[in-house]
């Protein structure tokens, strides 16, 4: 009977602390994360259509394209220090204009919302510095003309064939002169690049594959001098993925032979590689060839599982027969993810003879729809 | 002590109505004093909410000390090498009916505050210039679910959101609507402007080296610390009844406890009989004591909580009307707190129960005692110690002008009045009971008086709240007659205009000048400097300047003085809080350099609890070259004038302008008044309940301890229904000497909040003032509780059955 009554007794006790603890739970709030295909495939009608090749003319595509629901420069490259010391670095600048909607009369009014990747892979210690930043497209906080493409103090600025490169965020920093050695090449059908059956499944996409890069960069306060070979892409469209798109792989590798190779495999909901997968094979004297799906073979062999138990496939084998080249692609040091508004891993790889593992060249391999 | 044990659960099974009135007790103090605690916290921690959310807990801010920022400003920073994430806002303060909310104009893709935006809602509240993002309690205190259309009002204009939502965020964004920010400027015509620019505090050397001189840059401590110091007067009036609560409730658990002790003298003699020592019995007491006062006060707690949830918006109205700060809707309670307030609730309950562990100890082995023992002489000894008390709080008044110790002194006051209270309630009781010795009530206050000892708690308990609850009145009417006095003299002028947006151009004031039928104006333009006190630019003719109470220094020199430009005049609350008086030097930062002018007077003021200084406006606008006014005041020359005409004249010159009459400024002042004291009012009645449960039980108490007489009445022939009559004349009785007791002690409480305390804690005196209303309204009404409060009693002793009572000898 009296330890009936301590138990109710204890329990009633319970219960008021378990209800006063409740109370003093911490409240927090959410983050939220964009979908990088979300980001790509739909777009309302009133953005403008990719619907077949168009003459390009430099330098006035430099500059931004409004009226397209996304568009991007897009620079990678693979840098080497003075002491053998390796470095990749991304550095991206993202424009997605925003909906038809009635634009209030003031100077914040935006077209446009601006984000900016800088990512810098130090290869030897297997850090991965990343930094997002975003902007409203307004007030000068961001923009891209035919010179000059900026988001805040992030910026390139251009003089003929040659591209300056200045960002810092918090702990890392980069400065590059970057001049093109191969001339502006149109990707896809003369710069029309189709990643869907729908008309509008498709983007403007050109490159400059290969710039011989100079400058430092700088980590904790420590600046090095750096050098090596960049490769600059350029896409903008509306409605660029169909909708059965679970995402891409996509590889561009610089060989030591003077071929540059860019392959994209898109992955359909069911993994497998979409007839619009496509690549290019671009050859020392500024000629392309242009690969279709049946001509390249791009296979995953290692994945690596991430702390949030994301797995990316980090180790490839391409094939492209017509070229006589089987590449072992893998990546220089697993965790080059991205944990920014957008999940995704754009990071420095190697490439090796698959059959002698003969260094072949380097390159850039970018993954999505892996982490969402 | 198994034994022990058993006993104790035996009688509370036996009565468990004890049970629960000792739990209420305890649980209604801990209740009050738990709520306070949390209300007060809301206002110190949480009223920087929105900087908290939007850049992070210790961000840094970029302001002008008067007015906004250019967003030129924002732009060149952001653009400038290795510059810190800005977050750039603007806030509109905006009303839904009575509810006040503000609008924040956020830039979502810069600074910190893209993690509050799913990109769901990102979207939603870039595609719509009226969409306006709300967090769920928002949405629920406005009845308002995200797609719905939102009308809120922005002086007289009307602007139409569309709102979106639930924001994922916490407290932190209550009664805040986010909004993009060029939809906000927009919207309400503040094109260029921003309010501030917050940034990491790691960021506040990058900035003072770039930020021009004349804007400020603070820290978050600092921002707390002065949202702190805006609300110091109000945390500690709630303080103090918080503390008051809880000590009415300690009463109560004595009572219960004493009542208790009462009922087991019976078998605490028997136990003692069978070999259970003094020291056992006293262990078994504290044990019981700490475990009623440790459920009651969890219970207390629990209550409490509900009861700060419920209360807040009593609270957090006036702290925005007075102080422009947006407090959270909710309380966020912390393990500390309760700890803290848990601690206090059982420690003080043990300690209160210290005397009656000395009347159990004597309760001797195997008597039976058929009367309580006799009750010892020590009342002159009270009476010393009573008067000891309220001498050293009178003393230590004088002696030191800190608020925490004017607070000190009025507990001190109150403990001396607790232990005269016993005393005077019951030569209160003797003095009623001989107005008809013979009568019913006349023997029913004789028995009463008979087991005094037992009363003499309730008095304590039942006078002191009753005197506070009618002090607190006392002081609220007086000072609400002396703010409808005050704001009657000032305003002087017939009407007064104001803008909705900024202040009045030296142009339209021209010309509203110039509108036929007025004949004279006067102006006020209300600036905070760079040291953060107030100053005013008054442009008076005479009858206006007749229209201030002077404390200090009144006559025409001063008017001359302040004319010619040579002196200033301060509000009370600065003279006190800065320790100025007339001829002393106050110091001013103007653009052109530190500048000193004489107090010439000293005026009342109830506008403002950190002070103002007032100034000639010819003199402000030369030496700060700002010729921009807030508001004017039009002096008619005839004595009627058609104000719709006016209000019409005053659209045609801008359509900002408002026109306010004289009696609609006085009734908002008395509106915003009587909002900022609901809460004490609130609190008034929460002490007055808690009084009524200790009337209760320390009548339950009496009942039993003398049921034996009443068996003997009801033998002699007292039928129920006199016996219940009897009961009930007693509580009345009681209740009535506890309210003659509580109207000297009530005009002493009101007299020492109205002189003492609030001086101290706003920085303003009160005229002296005798609201006679609530202690004649208390007496009736205390009268008319004691009455009810003996229906129960009456009900539980009448029921009793005579003949076993009588037996037990």
């Amino acid at each position: 009977m009296m330890r009936r009554d301590l138990l109710t007794l204890a329990a009633v006790a319970l219960a008021l602390i378990a209800w006063l603890g409740w109370q003093t739970r911490p409240q927090t709030a959410a983050d939220g994360r964009l979908s990088t295909s979300g980001l790509l495939n739909d777009a309302p009608e009133s953005f403008r259509q990719v619907t077949g090749p168009r003459p390009f003319s430099f330098p006035a595509d430099h500059a931004a394209h409004p009226g397209y629901r996304n568009e991007w420069w897009y620079f990678t490259g693979n840098l080497q220090g003075p002491g053998g010391g390796r470095w990749g670095f991304q550095f991206t600048l993202f424009r997605f204009e925003l909906d038809r909607a009635p634009r209030p009369e003031s100077a914040w009014s935006a077209d446009a919302v601006w984000m900016a990747h800088l990512a810098l892979s130090d290869v030897e210690g297997r850090v991965f510095h990343q930094a997002e930043r975003f902007a409203r497209g307004a007030l000068g906080l961001a923009g891209a003309t035919e010179d000059r493409w900026w988001l805040r103090d992030w910026q390139v600025t251009r003089d003929g064939d040659r591209f300056e490169l200045t960002a810092a965020a918090g702990t890392f920093g980069l400065d590059l002169a970057m001049t093109a050695v191969r001339p502006v090449v149109r990707q896809g059908e003369a710069g029309y690049s189709r990643k869907g059956p729908q008309p509008g499944n498709a983007s403007h996409y050109y490159s400059i594959s290969r710039l011989e890069a100079t400058g430092e960069v700088r980590v904790d306060g420590r600046a090095v001098s750096v050098e090596g070979l960049a490769w600059l892409d350029r896409e903008w469209g509306s409605s660029q993925l169909a909708d059965d798109l679970a995402g891409w792989d996509w590889f561009s590798l610089q060989l030591d032979d003077g071929r540059d190779v860019m392959v994209y495999r898109l992955r359909t909901d069911q993994g497998e590689a979409s007839r619009f997968s496509a690549g290019k094979v671009i050859y020392p004297d500024g000629t392309s060839r242009t690969l279709g799906p049946d001509d390249f073979n791009a296979k995953p062999q290692r994945r690596w599982r991430d702390t949030e138990g994301n797995t990316w496939p980090l180790d490839w084998t391409v094939t492209i027969p017509s070229e006589d080249l089987s590449l072992a692609v893998s990546a220089r040091f697993d965790d080059q993810r991205w944990r920014g508004a957008v999940s995704y891993w754009e990071g420095a790889v190697g490439v090796r003879d698959a059959d002698s593992g003969k260094s072949l060249g380097r390159g850039y391999l970018e993954l999505s729809g892996y982490g969402e | 002590m198994r034994l022990l044990f058993q006993s104790s659960r035996r009688f509370f099974r036996r009565h468990p109505g004890q049970l629960v009135l000792a739990l209420t007790g305890m649980a209604a103090g801990v209740a009050v004093m738990t709520g306070v605690a949390l209300m007060r916290d809301v206002l110190i921690e949480s009223l920087d909410g929105a900087a908290d959310a939007l850049a992070g807990r210790d961000s840094v801010r970029v302001s002008a000390p008067d007015g906004p920022l250019d967003e030129d400003l924002f732009r060149k920073l952001a653009l400038q090498q290795g510059s810190p994430p800005l977050t750039p806002v603007l806030r509109q303060r905006v009303t839904v009916g009575e509810q006040r909310i503000e609008l924040l104009g956020i830039d979502p893709f810069s600074g910190g505050g893209r993690g509050l935006l799913p990109p769901d809602l990102l979207a939603d509240l870039l595609a719509s210039p009226e969409a306006a993002a709300a967090n769920a309690s928002t949405l629920e205190r406005l009845g308002l679910a995200a797609g719905e259309e939102l009308t809120v009002s922005l002086g007289d204009r009307k602007l139409e959101l569309e709102l979106v939502g639930p924001l994922p965020a916490g407290r932190e964004l209550d009664d805040r609507l986010l909004m993009d920010i060029a939809a906000l400027q927009a919207a309400t015509g503040r094109q260029g402007e921003l309010s501030w620019i917050d940034a990491p505090a790691a960021a506040s050397a990058w900035l003072r080296e770039r930020l021009p001189d004349s804007l400020e840059l603070g820290s978050a401590a600092q921002r707390r610390d002065a949202a702190a110091r805006l609300t110091e007067g109000m945390r500690a009036n709630l303080s103090a009844m918080g503390l008051i609560s809880l000590a009415v409730g300690l009463f109560v658990i004595f009572s219960v406890l004493s009542f208790l002790l009462v009922q087991r003298r019976r078998s605490i003699a028997m136990l003692r009989a069978v070999g259970v020592t003094s020291g056992r019995i006293t262990a078994l007491l504290l044990i019981e004591t700490a475990v009623l006062a440790g459920l009651g006060a969890l219970v207390g707690l629990a209550l409490g909580t509900l009861l700060a949830e419920g209360l807040i918006g009593l609270v957090r109205v006036p702290v925005a009307e007075l102080y422009g700060l947006l407090a959270p809707a909710g309380v966020q309670p912390n393990v500390g707190l309760y700890a803290f307030v848990w601690l206090t609730a059982v420690g003080t309950a043990l300690v209160s129960v210290a005397g009656l562990l000395g009347e159990a100890r004597r309760i001797p082995p195997g008597r039976i005692l058929r009367q309580p023992p006799p009750e010892p002489r020590r009342r002159l000894a009270g009476v010393i110690a009573a008067l000891l008390l309220l001498g050293t709080s009178v003393a230590v008044v004088l002696v030191s002008r800190s608020l925490p110790v004017a607070f000190a002194a009025l507990f001190l006051a109150l403990g001396g009045f607790a232990l005269l209270a016993p005393e005077l309630g019951v030569r209160a009781l003797s003095a009623l009971r001989r107005i008809a010795p013979a009568s019913l009530p006349g023997r029913a206050l004789a028995l009463l008086l008979a087991g005094q000892k037992r009363i003499r708690p309730a008095l304590a308990a039942l006078s002191l709240a009753l005197a506070l609850a009618t002090g607190l009145a006392m002081m609220v009417l007086g000072f609400r007659a002396a703010v409808d006095d005050w704001i009657d003299r000032l305003l002087r002028a017939d009407s007064y205009v104001t803008a909705s947006q900024g202040g009045l151009e030296p142009a339209t004031v021209e010309r509203v000048a110039t509108l036929p039928g007025i004949a004279e104006t006067s102006s006020a333009r209300r600036v905070t400097v760079s040291d953060g006190r107030q100053l005013i630019a008054y442009d008076l003719p005479p009858r206006a300047w007749a229209g201030f109470e002077w404390l200090a220094g009144d006559g025409p020199a001063a008017f001359e003085g302040f004319r010619a430009g040579e002196a200033v005049v301060v509000s009370e609350p600065l003279a006190r809080r800065d320790r100025i008086g007339v001829g002393d030097q106050v110091r001013l930062d103007t653009p052109a350099g530190e500048r000193r002018f004489p107090v010439a007077a000293v005026y009342r003021d109830y506008a403002s609890e950190r002070g103002s200084i007032a100034i000639h406006a010819p003199l402000y606008r030369r030496l700060y070259d700002d010729r921009r006014r807030d508001s004017l005041g039009l002096y008619y020359s005839g004595s009627v004038i058609d104000e719709e005409t006016l209000a019409d004249q005053l659209h045609a010159i801008d359509p900002d302008l408002q026109l306010t009459s004289r009696e609609s400024v006085r009734e908002t002042t008395l509106a915003v008044f009587d909002r900022t004291f609901r809460i004490s009012w609130a609190l008034a009645a929460l002490v007055a309940v808690i009084a009524v449960i200790a009337l209760v039980s320390a009548l339950l108490a009496m009942g039993l301890e003398r049921r034996r007489d009443y068996a003997t009445l009801r033998a002699l022939g007292l039928t129920r229904g006199r016996l219940h009559a009897l009961v009930v004349c007693q509580t009345a009785g009681l209740a009535l000497a506890a309210a003659l007791v509580a109207v000297p002690l009530s005009i002493a409480i009101h007299l020492g909040l109205s002189l003492v305390i609030q001086p101290r804690a706003f920085g303003w005196s009160l005229p002296l003032s005798w609201p006679l209303t609530p202690p004649a309204l208390m007496l009736p009404l205390a009268l008319l509780c004691g009455l009810l409060a003996g229906l129960y009693p009456a009900w539980r002793i009448g029921r009793r059955d005579p003949a076993p009572e009588l037996k037990a000898e």
